[in-house]
C-alpha cells in the first residue's frame, strides 16, 4: 500500500515537472513579462533552456541529497533546507549567465529585466525542488523522513 | 524552433542575416536574396539540407525563411523575391490619329517629357525591353528602346506602322494581359478613346455598351492574377481631333487628357513600390502633367505596417496590449472607457506610403469601412507629426506615416476589428468622362475623354466579380477584448 502511494507521488512529481517543461513560456510569462525582453527570450528559445536548467538542478540536487549524501548525520530538516538554498542560488545564477551571454552576443542589454526574471526562477526552483524531494525521498535509506517525517 | 536555437554557430549567423535583411521591411528583394545565396554557398557544409546534388533548393530555403519568421515574435510574413532581378518591360504606344497632336511641334513637350522621364526611371538598361506601336493592329517598333527614347519626334518615327484611323482596344488589352508574364510589366500610353471603324452614325450609348462589354469580357479571366494601374495625365494638344460621329478631324489647340496604363502580376504591382529599384518609377505623381490615378487590383494587394499606440494625447480610456506581440500592437485587452468622457479613443498608426493610390483617396475616411461588432468609427486620419510622439512610442510608430483616431462608446465583448480601404472606382473617372465629344473646345473638353467611364467600369466589374463582397485594397485587423 505504501509502495503504491510512493509510486503515485513519484508519477505525480514527474507529470508536474513535464507539464512545466511543456508550458515553460506560458508559466514564466505569467510570472514576469516585459514585452521586449520576453519576446527576445522567446525568439532565442531561452525560456526552454532556463526551464531545463531549473528542472535539472532541482531533480539533480534532490537526488544528491537523498541518494549520494544519504547520511544520518545530514538528515535533519535544516540540512535539506540548506540544499534547497543551494539549488535556489544555482538555478538563477546559471540562468542569468546563460541568458546574459545570449543577449550580449546579439547586442542587447537586458540586465535589469533579467534580474527580475531570475527572482521568478528562484521561486520556481524552490517549488520544483520540493516537488522533486517529495517524488523521490521514499526510497532513500537514511533521509526518507526529511524534511517532514513520514 | 528548437533546431534553430540549438543549431551550430553557422545557423545562428544565418538567422542573424535573415533578421538583418528582412525583419524591418518584411521583404527580401533580389539583391538581398543574392546575399543569402552567397552566404549559404560559403557555408555549404553546414547547410546540406538546402542542397540537392550541389544545387541550392530555392523552395527549401524559402520554406525555412518563412518558418523562421512565422515562429518568431512578432510573427512576420516575408515577401521573398528570389531570383527575380529586373523586370522586363513591354511598352505600348497608341498611335491613332488623335494621339499624334500630343507631341506636335507647337505643343509644350510635356507628353514626350513625361514618357521619357517615366521610362528613364526604370532600373537596369532595358536592352531587352520591347516597344509596340498599337492602333488597329499591334506592331513591334523595330529600332529598340534606346533609339525610341532619343527620337526627337516619336510619332514621326513611328509613322506608317498600322492603321491610325481606329484603335482595337480589345486586342490591345488582351495582349497587355496575355503577354505580361511573371517577370515583366507592360506600360500603355493611350488617349483611351474607344473608336472603331463603324462608329459614324451609331448611337453613342451603343458604343459605350460595346466598350464596357468588351473590357469586362477581356478582363474577366485575368483579374485574379493581374493588377492594372490607370494614371490620368494632361498634355498639350495641337492638331486634328476626331469626334466620334464626324467623318473628318476638327482642329483643336489646348490641353487634353491622356493615360498611362501599367499592367503586372499582383506581386509585381506590389513590388513597384516595395523594391527600391522601382520606387522612382512608381512615383507617377511626380511626372509632368500628372492628374490622378486608380489601381484595379485584387483584395489584399497591400499589407501596410500598422500598430496601435499605447500612449498618445488622443487616447481616451485604458487598455493593455496582449502578451506576445512585438513593437506592432494589434491586440489589446482590459479595454475600459474614459472615466471623464465616457468614451473610448484609440490611436492607430498606419504606413500609407508605398501604394499606387492617390493621396486624396487614401486620406478620405469615407473610403474606409470599419467592421466591428460594436460601433467604432474613424474620427480622423492625419499625418504623423514627429513632435507629438513620445520617444517611448517611436517603436510602435515604426514607419507609419498617418494616425487613424478611432472612436467608440465602449465594447461589450471580445471582437475582431477590421479597417478596410475600399477599392471603388473614384470620382475622377466619372468627372473625366464625356458622352459627347462633338463640341471641340467646349466646357470640359480639355478635361474629359469620350466614353472613359464605360471602358473603366467594364474593367472594374471584372474585378468586382472576383472579389468576395466589395473589393478592398487592404484590411487592418485587430482584436479588442473587454
Amino acid at each position: 500500500m505504501t509502495n503504491m502511494k510512493n509510486s503515485i507521488l513519484l508519477i505525480t512529481g514527474a507529470v508536474l515537472t513535464l507539464l512545466f517543461l511543456v508550458l515553460n513560456t506560458k508559466i514564466f510569462e505569467a510570472l514576469y513579462f516585459e514585452r521586449q525582453f520576453s519576446n527576445e527570450m522567446y525568439n532565442q528559445n531561452l525560456y526552454f533552456v532556463v526551464a531545463v536548467v531549473t528542472v535539472l538542478i532541482a531533480w539533480g540536487l534532490a537526488a544528491v541529497f537523498y541518494y549520494v549524501i544519504n547520511s544520518v548525520r545530514f538528515s535533519r530538516w535544516y540540512n535539506w533546507l540548506a540544499v534547497l538554498g543551494v539549488a535556489c542560488v544555482a538555478a538563477p545564477v546559471t540562468s542569468f549567465v546563460i541568458c546574459n551571454n545570449a543577449f550580449s552576443a546579439e547586442g542587447y542589454n537586458f540586465s535589469a529585466q533579467l534580474f527580475s526574471f531570475c527572482v521568478v526562477v528562484l521561486a520556481v526552483e524552490a517549488v520544483l525542488f520540493i516537488v522533486a524531494s517529495f517524488s523521490m525521498r521514499w526510497w532513500s535509506s537514511n533521509c526518507r523522513h526529511t524534511p517532514i517525517p513520514e | 524552433m528548437l533546431l534553430m536555437a540549438c543549431g551550430g554557430g553557422q545557423k545562428k549567423e544565418f538567422n542573424r542575416l535573415l533578421l538583418d535583411v528582412a525583419d524591418k521591411d518584411e521583404v527580401i528583394d533580389a539583391a538581398e536574396w543574392e546575399q543569402i545565396v552567397e552566404f549559404l554557398d560559403g557555408q555549404k557544409a553546414h547547410f546540406r539540407d538546402f542542397y540537392d546534388d550541389g544545387q541550392l533548393d530555392v523552395d527549401d530555403v524559402k520554406e525555412y525563411i518563412n518558418d523562421f519568421f512565422e515562429n518568431r515574435r512578432p510573427p512576420r510574413k516575408i515577401d521573398i523575391q528570389a531570383g527575380r532581378k529586373t523586370l522586363g518591360v513591354n511598352f505600348y504606344l497608341e498611335r491613332s490619329g488623335s494621339m499624334v497632336p500630343y507631341d506636335a511641334v507647337g505643343g509644350d513637350g510635356s507628353f514626350k517629357a513625361a514618357i521619357v522621364q517615366m521610362l528613364n526611371r526604370l532600373p537596369g538598361t532595358n536592352d531587352d525591353s520591347k516597344i509596340y506601336i498599337v492602333n488597329s493592329e499591334i506592331n513591334e517598333y523595330p529600332k529598340g528602346f534606346s533609339q525610341f527614347l532619343s527620337d526627337s519626334d516619336i510619332f514621326e518615327a513611328t509613322k506608317g506602322i498600322g492603321d491610325a484611323s481606329s484603335t482595337d482596344f480589345a486586342a490591345i488589352f488582351q495582349q497587355l494581359l496575355d503577354k505580361t508574364g511573371d517577370d515583366d510589366i507592360s506600360i500603355l500610353v493611350t488617349d483611351m478613346i474607344y473608336s472603331t471603324k463603324q462608329m459614324v452614325g451609331v448611337n453613342p450609348q451603343k458604343v459605350f455598351a460595346e466598350a464596357q462589354g468588351m473590357t469586362n469580357a477581356v478582363f474577366k479571366s485575368q483579374v485574379k492574377e493581374k493588377g492594372l494601374l490607370v494614371v490620368k495625365m494632361q498634355g498639350s494638344y495641337n492638331g486634328a481631333y476626331y469626334p466620334y460621329n464626324a467623318a473628318g478631324g476638327v482642329q483643336y489647340s489646348g490641353r487634353r487628357p491622356y493615360y498611362i496604363v501599367v499592367v503586372g502580376s499582383n506581386k509585381n504591382i506590389a513590388r513597384l513600390t516595395r523594391d527600391e529599384g522601382y520606387l522612382p518609377f512608381s512615383r507617377f505623381s511626380e511626372l509632368r502633367g500628372y492628374e490622378d490615378m486608380y489601381l484595379f487590383e485584387t483584395d489584399d494587394v497591400y499589407k501596410p505596417y500598422y500598430s496601435l499606440l499605447l500612449d498618445n494625447d488622443q487616447i481616451r480610456g485604458r487598455f493593455r496590449p496582449v502578451h506576445g506581440q512585438g513593437d506592432q500592437i494589434r491586440d489589446i485587452e482590459n479595454v475600459e472607457v474614459d472615466r471623464n468622457s465616457g468614451d473610448l479613443r484609440l490611436a492607430l498608426a498606419v504606413d500609407l506610403s508605398g501604394m499606387l493610390i492617390d493621396e486624396q483617396y487614401l486620406l478620405d475616411k469615407e473610403n474606409y469601412r470599419v467592421e466591428a461588432d460594436d460601433p467604432l468609427v474613424i474620427k480622423e486620419i492625419r499625418a504623423v507629426s514627429q513632435n507629438e510622439v513620445s520617444p517611448a512610442e517611436r517603436k510602435h510608430l515604426g514607419k507609419a506615416t498617418h494616425l487613424f483616431i478611432l472612436e467608440s462608446q465602449g465594447i461589450k465583448h471580445r471582437q475582431t476589428v477590421g479597417i478596410k480601404l475600399m477599392n471603388r472606382l473614384p470620382q475622377w473617372v466619372e468627372a473625366s468622362s464625356s458622352d459627347d465629344d462633338t463640341n471641340v473646345g467646349g466646357p470640359g473638353f480639355s478635361q474629359t475623354t469620350f466614353g472613359l467611364k464605360y471602358l473603366l467600369q467594364g474593367i472594374y466589374d471584372g474585378y468586382r466579380k472576383h472579389s468576395k463582397g466589395e473589393p478592398y485594397y487592404f484590411n487592418l485587423q485587430m482584436t479588442i477584448d473587454k
